[in-house]
């Protein structure tokens, strides 16, 4: 019995919709928690972010993921839905119950268009297409004066039907952001298993075959980008309402795509709870090491194990790159999510292994059946 | 500013400031293209390599004490220092993903990226490092026509120019290089043929590290800082996507029209020149995915 079907079995076996609930309940009361025990704004603060990026890492997952396509300017939608909000409570004064549907809608209809034009080309050029679009719009709002050139745009915490949310209060954070991460497990889990999404896990395995079945490839492309712009947009709704400034290098830079990147290859690519693991490994491990890491250093050490733990960056890297040699199927893997076929599913089948043993494919779009 | 404004001396200026960059962009995107054309992976962490160059020459120089001397000694030590470690990475953590999907390559050189930039702030630190002051030698200018040429851009070039006439000779004249161009046109047929690609693969790794590392010392008087290896790897990828992905000269002259395009935008453009240099980029995979002397053949 290979690794993974080992793993799954033993995930099969524990497996019930009880653990997701449970899981969920240990989430919702994790504030009352961390009050009790004197640590609620930071250690829910940092749930918060977790929970930002891990919207942004499921919606970059439903392309990277489940059409196979590599986007390097994924963070130009997250961007997009963060200073379009911004800009319609600043300049417009929208209130933010309107400016948020306004930016997922609009940031959907941007990524068409982007889509529209990246797609005339696949792999490496695909990739450096997006990348050019994102770099596009953060070296020119880096100088634009009206969105506030580098500094960006600074707004006041969104007020919803009279409840005004409070970033040293985080409570109300919280539960927005937590409620926008079920939605949108919930929302992606419905497309990857609806036969919308079949087709596009079709196109990821092989895109000639799909064309060559008669779907009209380019359109499930484009719609699949469009949607998963529109989710990031709602991530960078979030950032906008939560950090209170839109800033082109947190919103826009290249980098915040790698950081997308390293969430879902870290938590499991193309699986629908990695992304959500990936954030919450990356960014925790970020502030593990970066702030609690200190208190291991003892006072007068050498100067090179001082400033270890500001190099947080160089061992996730390390780690990161660990992922992609060894382990690729990211933590969910080792948990026993798989990818719907993946290369090694298709290579236990077509190996001798499976004249004897029916390898453990998973048959829907989805990590459980 | 209206182009009538503008002096015939000022454009001669902007356009040798341009190709002094551009031989810059050259030296990071012949090892970008090389290793592209031959092992089809599109390294990440080059420009990580270029960085790494300019703070291994910083060291040398800090070590006999800056001046020519150590300069000089910079220009030789640093590239053969980087050449070994792109080599070491090349068998150790490329080569066993030459068979897996293109993607992995990708996520594999952006963490290795990553990895580098912070392993140097590790060891030398985050901030701009203080560098020893420029050798008198190149203060000063050369006055041409009336226009004056600033020493160390014509060394610049100079150099540029030498590492692309050596690379070319390399590649055209001995056997080496053939094997590395018969790689390049069909690998599987050159393996298939006993010829040993794999070793041309570690050393075309190594080659481009080399040129890149060379660029890092001559960018040690520019502004050497550990994020330069990120902000130059992006206009190094639309040069070798501009000349046509794997083809030498096309890197070349696309590298030093985009180091001209860049210097003419960042002084007359309305819109900063990164904008510009990425429009230009997206033109040409529309107009002409296989760049300018790329072969018409690509995945499109």
């Amino acid at each position: 019995m290979s690794y993974i079907e080992r793993s799954n079995e033993l995930f099969e076996s524990v497996k019930t919709p009880y653990i997701g609930a449970a899981l969920l309940a240990l989430v919702a009361v994790f504030p009352l928690v961390a009050n009790a025990i004197g640590g609620l704004p930071f250690l829910t603060s940092i749930a918060i972010e977790m929970m930002i990026f891990a919207v942004f890492a499921m919606s970059f997952n439903l392309l990277v993921g489940y059409t196979g396509y590599v986007s390097f300017g994924h963070t130009v939608f997250l961007g997009s839905g963060a200073y379009m909000t911004a800009v319609l409570m600043k300049k417009f004064s929208v209130p933010f119950i309107a400016a948020a549907p306004a930016a997922v809608i609009g940031t959907g209809l941007f990524a068409l268009v982007v889509g529209a034009i990246a797609f005339r080309r696949s792999g490496v050029y695909f990739a450096m297409i997006t990348l050019g679009v994102a770099q596009v719009f953060y070296t020119l709002f880096q100088s634009w004066n009206y969105v506030g050139g580098d500094t960006g745009i600074i707004i006041d915490p969104p007020v919803v039907f009279g409840y005004e949310f409070n970033p040293f209060e985080p409570m109300g954070y919280y539960y927005l952001a937590l409620a926008t991460v079920v939605v949108t497990y919930l929302f992606t889990r419905y497309l990857v298993r609806s036969p919308f999404g079949h087709v596009l896990q079709a196109i990821r395995e092989n895109e000639e075959r799909a064309r060559a079945v008669g779907y009209s490839v380019r359109t499930f492309k484009l719609a699949a980008f469009s949607v998963s712009g529109g989710l990031a947009a709602v991530s960078g709704v979030l950032y906008a309402a939560y950090f209170t400034q839109v800033a082109p290098g947190s919103t826009l830079y290249w980098t915040t795509t790698g950081d997308g990147l390293f969430m879902i290859l870290i938590g499991g690519m193309g699986t629908l709870v990695g992304p959500i693991i990936g954030s919450v490994f990356v960014i925790g491990t970020q502030y593990a090491l970066s702030t609690y890491l200190v208190d291991f250093i003892p006072e007068g050490a050498p100067a090179l194990v001082a400033r270890l733990p500001e190099r947080w960056p160089l061992l996730l890297g390390l780690l990161f790159m660990l992922t992609v040699l060894r382990f690729r199927s990211g933590i969910a893997g080792g948990l026993g999510f798989s990818r719907v076929r993946s290369i090694d599913d298709v290579l236990t089948r077509v190996s001798g292994s499976a004249e004897t043993e029916e390898p453990t494919v998973k048959s829907d779009g989805g990590d459980e059946r | 500013m209206t182009p009538l404004s503008v002096g015939l001396g000022d454009l001669a200026t902007t356009f040798v400031n341009g190709v002094s960059y551009g031989m810059i962009l050259v030296l990071v995107a012949l090892g970008l293209s090389l290793v592209f054309g031959l092992m089809g992976v599109l390294n990440f962490a080059h420009g990580a390599l270029f960085m790494l160059g300019g703070y291994i020459g910083l060291a040398v120089m800090k070590l006999t004490g800056g001046g020519m001397t150590g300069f000089a000694l910079a220009l030789v030590v640093a590239p053969l220092a980087v050449a070994a470690i792109g080599a070491g990475l090349e068998r150790t953590v490329y080569k066993p993903l030459y068979e897996t999907e293109p993607i992995y390559q990708l996520l594999l050189t952006f963490g290795l990226a990553v990895v580098i930039e912070e392993a140097v702030k590790y060891i030398w630190g985050a901030a701009p490092p203080g560098v020893p002051p420029r050798p008198a030698v190149f203060d000063g200018a050369v006055v041409f026509m009336g226009i004056s040429l600033p020493y160390y851009r014509v060394f610049t070039i100079l150099l540029g120019v030498a590492v692309v006439a050596g690379t070319a000779l390399f590649l055209s004249r001995t056997r080496f290089g053939l094997i590395v161009r018969a790689g390049v046109y069909n690998t599987d047929r050159t393996a298939t043929l006993g010829l040993n690609v794999e070793r041309a693969f570690t050393a075309v790794f190594g080659l481009g590290a080399f040129i890149a590392a060379l660029g890092g010392v001559v960018y040690i008087y520019r502004a050497i800082e550990p994020s330069v290896g990120a902000s130059i790897i992006l206009p190094a990828f639309i040069v070798v996507i501009v000349g046509g992905l794997g083809s030498f000269w096309g890197s070349v002259i696309a590298g030093l029209l985009i180091g001209v395009i860049w210097q003419f935008a960042a002084v007359y453009a309305p819109v900063p020149a990164g904008t510009v240099i990425f429009l230009v980029m997206i033109a040409v995979l529309l107009l002409r995915p296989q760049g300018l002397l790329g072969e018409a053949e690509v995945e499109v």
